[in-house]
């Protein structure tokens, strides 16, 4: 923690900035917990549904998504596109699948697993100190003219880190970005969260920007529920991806 | 690919209404093109020398003030046609939005013959009747020439292409969306086609515009187009797919995994063919998909995707159950875009023996957006390179069997490229 210190006030200096002005990244990410709910809200979280809209206005592309998460940790997304039919998502007893017409199912393995594990605890951004290993306040910066601070989050499952950003003057998230895992190689993600609206108690930002390979595609929510009951079957995944799954344990098992 | 289909016809069937110079929503689309083009596109330093010498930011003034003293909306978009034509690369175009909108119906969509045309030499012939099609019942013969299709003269036509440019890479493409083009129009009505038959006698036919076979689907900004899906067993124990675009992934890939499935679990296949032959191609990730239902291996990749800033694999996802017999693709010269990344991905992974005749090398993954004055952009965002290092651009996936199509076998009823891929699953091991 010294040397962490350190070297954080070596980065502060060389940005010209006083550090006994800084919070630290606990500090910000406690209060990004307060400012949106609470740390008793989302302790008291058991379920948590998410309906919208996702859309690339660039290609006329639209469709809309639900996603579901639990207490157990599973989550359960879809997204329908027309013209491109169901896209389903999921993370269910250590099985992380994605299952469309366009690639088929698919098991996740490795960061792409650890990523999607991360996404689907309920309630993480509360839950921060169990889902990282490592929070460090990187400096101040501006997001879209808006003075933020700067942190980079190190998981605890996977390696690849993330760089978050907060207001200053509000405490909320203001963008994410990381270099994501996919089948088609590692590529940078930048997500920009605004429009904080209140669902069921919560501020959540209601809608998600996100600059991925020369595209964007923008996410908009319309509702968010919490505590109403989902049954257990909703996360289970389909019969040809549990399948894949055992090929997969089976090969990786040799 | 349709969507330069699209533009090369609106240059040379229609006569453009003429209005005012162009506005300023005509001048904000140049802008964006421009700075599309200059964001975009993946390898910065082919900007640097375009193909008449200049760069690309050289030529933003000069384009800039031509389309600003353009007569109309329809020169300023010939401009910009003119100069996304220096880059002399596939999958850039500009597609008038009023175009759009009256091609979209009645030109397209409503009404086919059922008549596959190909090209011979200078000839354009019949190379296949649609089952139940106008042409099919008004008994339009494969093997036949296309002479006249209603005021054109066919091999005029052809001629006139050959002498405009005689480099022009995608001719053959060309010319068979011209004549596909002629041979459309609403449903219900008909289409004065002259032919030559067999024995060289003219025979004149009207042939009735049908709805084209399948459902109409559309992606995005596309215009909706009809997607077809072919399945049969030109033997016992061989099974044969055709489709004539890549897209709506639920319909298409629903089919193709049923047509699949007929092969697999050790029900009696020999052989499976994917007829490729015209397919302008469509979403690039439905070649590696459909890649997934012959390739079991991990970590196979049909090639890569190279934009400004970012790499990506076309990667195989392996299905759960696969094909293992042998695998025939066959194409020819309008073989477009994704079904050039499926037959060349294929190819170079020894997965897939191809017949047939060089595709279009034209295989540049694109997006198409919408303008500020309401036409469409079609812009390449990345160069492709196949598993084995080629680039398909330009070049096109060369068969490995390099089949012919003649008048007399199509005369005769037979398909030399079909064949050819039966025989060859013919001599190959039982799976």
């Amino acid at each position: 923690m010294r040397s962490l210190t350190l070297s954080l006030t070596l980065t502060l200096t060389a940005f010209g900035i006083p550090a006994a002005d800084l919070p630290t990244a606990d500090a910000v990410l406690d209060r990004y917990v307060e400012v949106t709910g609470g740390k008793a809200a989302y302790e008291g979280l058991k379920t948590e549904m998410t309906s919208g809209v996702m859309e690339m206005k660039a290609q006329g592309i639209k469709g809309k998504m639900n996603g579901f998460r639990n207490a157990q940790n599973f989550s359960y997304n879809v997204v329908e596109i027309d013209g491109v039919g169901k896209i389903e998502e999921g993370f269910h007893e250590g099985i992380a699948w994605e299952k469309s017409a366009m690639g088929g199912p698919r098991v996740k393995t490795g960061e792409e697993k650890a990523f999607y594990m991360r996404e689907a605890i309920l309630a993480r951004d509360a839950r921060w100190r169990d889902v990282y290993t490592k929070v460090e306040l990187m400096g101040e910066d501006t997001v879209d003219g808006v003075a933020c601070y700067k942190l980079l989050l190190t998981p605890k499952e996977g390696s690849r880190t993330e760089t978050q950003f907060f207001e200053k003057v509000t405490g909320y998230r203001k963008r994410i970005a990381m270099v994501m895992s996919t089948p088609m190689g590692d590529l940078p993600v930048e997500s920009t969260l605004s429009d904080y609206k209140e669902f069921g108690g919560f501020k959540i930002p209601s809608k998600v920007s996100t600059k991925m390979a020369g595209q964007e595609l923008s996410v908009t929510i319309s509702s968010m529920e919490f505590n109403k009951e989902i049954p257990a079957s909703r996360f289970v995944p389909p019969a040809d991806v549990k399948a894949i799954a055992a090929k997969v344990k089976a090969a990786s098992a040799k | 690919m349709r969507l330069l289909r699209r533009l090369w016809l609106a240059s040379s069937l229609l006569p453009l209404t003429l209005s005012a110079q162009p506005d300023r929503e005509t001048i904000d689309s140049f802008e964006k093109v421009w700075q599309t083009v200059q964001n975009r596109y993946w390898q910065p330093a082919h900007l640097d020398r375009l193909s008449n010498g200049q760069s690309w930011q050289q030529i933003h003034e000069s384009y800039r003030a031509k389309v600003e003293r353009a007569a109309d909306n329809a020169e300023a978009r010939r401009l910009m046609s003119e100069m996304l034509g220096l880059l002399g690369q596939s999958h850039f175009a500009i597609i008038s939005g009023q175009l759009e909108d009256d091609l979209a119906p009645s030109s397209f969509g409503d009404g086919t013959t059922g008549i596959e045309p190909v090209l011979v030499g200078s000839a354009v012939l019949v190379m296949r009747v649609e089952p139940q099609s106008g042409a099919a019942q008004v008994l339009v013969k494969p093997g036949w020439e296309i002479m006249r299709i209603g005021e054109t003269d066919v091999r005029a036509l052809a001629q006139r292409l050959l002498e405009k440019d005689p480099s022009v890479k995608q001719r053959n493409l060309l010319l068979r969306w011209g004549v596909l083009g002629r041979l459309s129009g609403p449903s219900g009505t008909t289409v004065r086609v002259e032919f030559a038959d067999g024995a060289g006698q003219k025979v004149i036919k009207q042939v009735p515009l049908k709805d084209p076979p399948g459902t109409r689907v559309r992606f995005g900004f596309m215009p909706p187009m009809p997607l077809a899906f072919r399945v049969m067993r030109p033997r016992p124990d061989i099974q044969y797919v055709r489709f004539n675009i890549f897209l709506d992934p639920p319909g298409l890939m629903g089919k193709f995994e049923d047509a699949v499935k007929t092969c697999t679990g050790g029900k009696s296949c020999h052989g499976f063919i994917i007829d490729l032959r015209g397919n302008p191609g469509g979403l690039a990730i439905l070649a590696s998909s459909m890649a997934g239902f012959f390739i079991d291996q991990a970590d196979t990749k049909l090639g890569t995707l190279y934009q400004r800033e970012v790499t990506m694999k076309l990667v195989v996802n392996p299905r759960l159950d696969t094909f293992a017999g042998p695998l025939a693709i066959l194409v020819d010269g309008a073989s477009v875009s994704t079904s050039e990344i499926m037959a060349g991905g294929l190819q170079d992974l020894k997965r897939a023996r191809i017949f047939g005749s060089r595709t279009a090398g034209a295989a540049l993954p694109s997006n198409v957006e919408r303008l500020p004055n309401g036409d469409l952009f079609q812009y390449a965002v990345a160069n492709y390179i196949s598993e084995g290092g080629q680039t398909l651009e330009g070049r096109g996936v060369i068969p490995d069997q390099e089949v012919g199509v003649s008048r007399a076998a199509l005369l005769a009823g037979q398909d030399p490229v079909l064949e050819a891929a039966i025989n060859w699953i013919r001599a190959q091991p039982h799976p």
